[in-house]
């Protein structure tokens, strides 16, 4: 390709793909915007009121702690799940690999409502216990299907060695595997953070009601009619920043990640 | 024995977790499907309601037509833009995160954010109004809300082109690169090279990742429902609404929207699965 070609694309797609983070950004500074203003008065918006609302920082704790708490979860149900995935041959295994796909990939709506009938009968529903069983049913089988690619690069002859020279079991885990398959779990944990952090539906449907987290609390915002978007901006902002910071801060192994599809990346 | 009795208990939460919490809700769909609101047992009368309602096909066929169009713009885009990216050049990892950044901003938040570009009062109508290209908001094209689905696809388009671009331009740094300069040596043109060498390549990658976007398109709830008009609504959101409803009688319907759904992702998933585990066969 001729370099003026290349550049005209690439040019092209950086504007298609950040333009609509200035509106958002300048809707964050101003706390009035009228058509057909190109930019408006920038008077610091409701960042300067965040502070006196309740709501949004509550709704952001609430999701950081939901979300950690699912991403620790899954790592733990899946760890050694997705290590005799990756690392073993097994008459079943194409099974699973099918039953992890599922729900990984199959959109929430198709389920939701069966899962809060079924939920209602199990006396989970509108609780935080079911809130988060239901999430786990969908980060439990996307991590194992994570890790469970990085496991098929791992060598477990390390742990063989280990087991001969008399390590434990518990020993061997935090002393030889882990250190082993650090980089992989970091990604894969990233991975699960910026899914879980996102949803919206599973949380609306299964949630107590008082329960916000920052996707419940900013959907509604969003009615027609709304005529000062910068609060909504600014719970936008607060609602992507942590999943662009990860994103930043595990860039390079998550650009080598990112490429094989079978992982699903983010979709 | 002791390693089987490690291999069936490393999968025993994935296993119950699924039981209860996915198939357990598959099924009750499905069962609800045949009953009506009652729980008397109706067979396949929620089914024929659904199939002849006033809604179904011209839903059915919007969310077919948005996710089809989504699927195949994003594919032609992100073989573009794979192709200029895949050589070598100052700032290009820079490049290559600005084209996968937006990747992970949740759909919800991308349908807002394009809210405030493309809505007839947005950022974009403002600039046109300053360019002197419309004297008022009506003038500018109605991408937001509009009934074709423009708004919805572009939101699609705009968040996954740039992941099928990077799957694609796995492949293109690869192997690809090396056949076309032996074909480039034998004097093969660059039109010739693109179509017998760069596109078979590239095909397993693009139809693999194009079906997961199809899928998601397909089944997505949250930006139509932001972006969405009233006069023609996807799959998904009609379960929403029908499932809402206060007649409860209504309530059946949802449940067969939703079983039919699942049909229908469900061989796209099988399709996916076939295609990935073909393509491993044949890397052995």
């Amino acid at each position: 390709m001729k370099r003026a070609t290349r550049i005209l694309i690439l040019a092209v797609a950086f504007i298609v793909l950040l333009l609509p983070l200035v509106p958002l950004v300048l809707w964050s500074l101003v706390s009035r915007w009228r058509y057909p203003e190109v930019i408006p008065d920038l008077d610091g918006g409701f960042w300067l009121g965040l502070s006196s609302d309740p709501r949004i920082l509550s709704a952001f704790t609430n999701s950081m702690a939901l979300t950690a708490l699912v991403v620790l979860a899954s790592l733990a149900l899946s760890f050694f799940a997705a290590k005799n995935l990756g690392t073993r041959s097994f008459r079943g295994k194409r099974i699973i690999e099918i039953a992890l796909l599922v729900p990984t990939f199959f959109p929430p709506i198709a389920i939701v409502f069966g899962m809060q009938r079924v939920f209602v009968q199990l006396h989970l529903y509108s609780t935080l216990p079911g809130l988060f069983i239901a999430q786990l049913v969908f980060y439990v089988p996307y991590m194992t299907l994570l890790l469970s690619a990085m496991f098929e690069n791992y060598d477990p002859a390390y742990e063989q060695q280990a087991a001969s020279l008399g390590v434990g079991p518990v020993k061997r885990l935090f002393t030889v595997t882990l250190p082993a398959v650090r980089a992989g779990v970091v990604v894969s944990c990233i991975f699960c953070f910026i899914g879980s952090w996102s949803v919206y539906l599973l949380t609306n449907v299964i949630a107590p009601p008082a329960f916000k987290t920052l996707p419940t609390l900013l959907f509604p915002m969003m009615s027609v009619g709304n005529n000062s978007y910068s609060m909504v901006a600014v719970v936008i902002i607060l609602y992507i920043a942590p999943i662009l910071l990860f994103l930043t801060l595990g860039s390079k192994a998550l650009v080598d990640n990112r490429l094989d599809t079978k992982k699903g990346g983010l979709l | 024995m002791k390693t089987r009795i490690q291999l069936i208990l490393s999968f025993l939460p994935l296993a119950v977790l699924l039981a209860v919490a996915y198939l357990w809700p598959v099924f009750s769909n499905v069962r609800a499907s045949f009953h009506d609101d009652g729980g008397t047992f109706v067979g396949l009368q929620n089914y024929s309601d659904v199939l002849t309602s006033y809604y179904f096909t011209d839903s059915l066929l919007f969310s077919l037509k948005v996710s089809v169009l989504s699927t195949v713009i994003s594919m032609v885009l992100a073989i573009i833009l794979a192709l200029a990216l895949r050589e070598t050049f100052v700032g290009k990892k820079l490049a290559v995160f600005i084209c996968q950044y937006n990747l992970s901003i949740p759909r919800m938040a991308a349908a807002m954010i394009m809210l405030f570009l493309i809505s007839q009062t947005g950022w974009l109508s403002s600039i046109a109004h300053w360019l002197g290209l419309t004297d008022s908001a009506a003038q500018f094209p109605f991408l937001a809300y509009d009934s074709r689905g423009i708004g919805l696809m572009i939101v699609f388009i705009w968040k996954f082109a740039p992941y099928i671009c990077m799957s694609v331009l796995g492949i293109l740094q690869g192997a690809s690169l090396e056949f076309e300069h032996q074909a480039a040596t034998l004097g093969i043109g660059k039109v010739k090279r693109f179509f017998h060498i760069i596109l078979p390549n590239i095909i397993p990658a693009t139809a693999v990742a194009s079906i997961l976007v199809f899928a998601a398109s397909f089944g997505d709830y949250e930006v139509p429902a932001i972006l969405g008009s009233a006069q023609s609504r996807p799959l998904s959101v009609m379960v929403y609404l029908k499932y809402l409803d206060p007649h409860l009688r209504n309530r059946p319907e949802a449940f067969v929207i939703m079983v039919l759904m699942t049909c229908v992702l469900m061989a796209v998933i099988i399709t996916y699965w076939l295609l990935v585990t073909r393509r491993e066969r044949g890397r052995r």
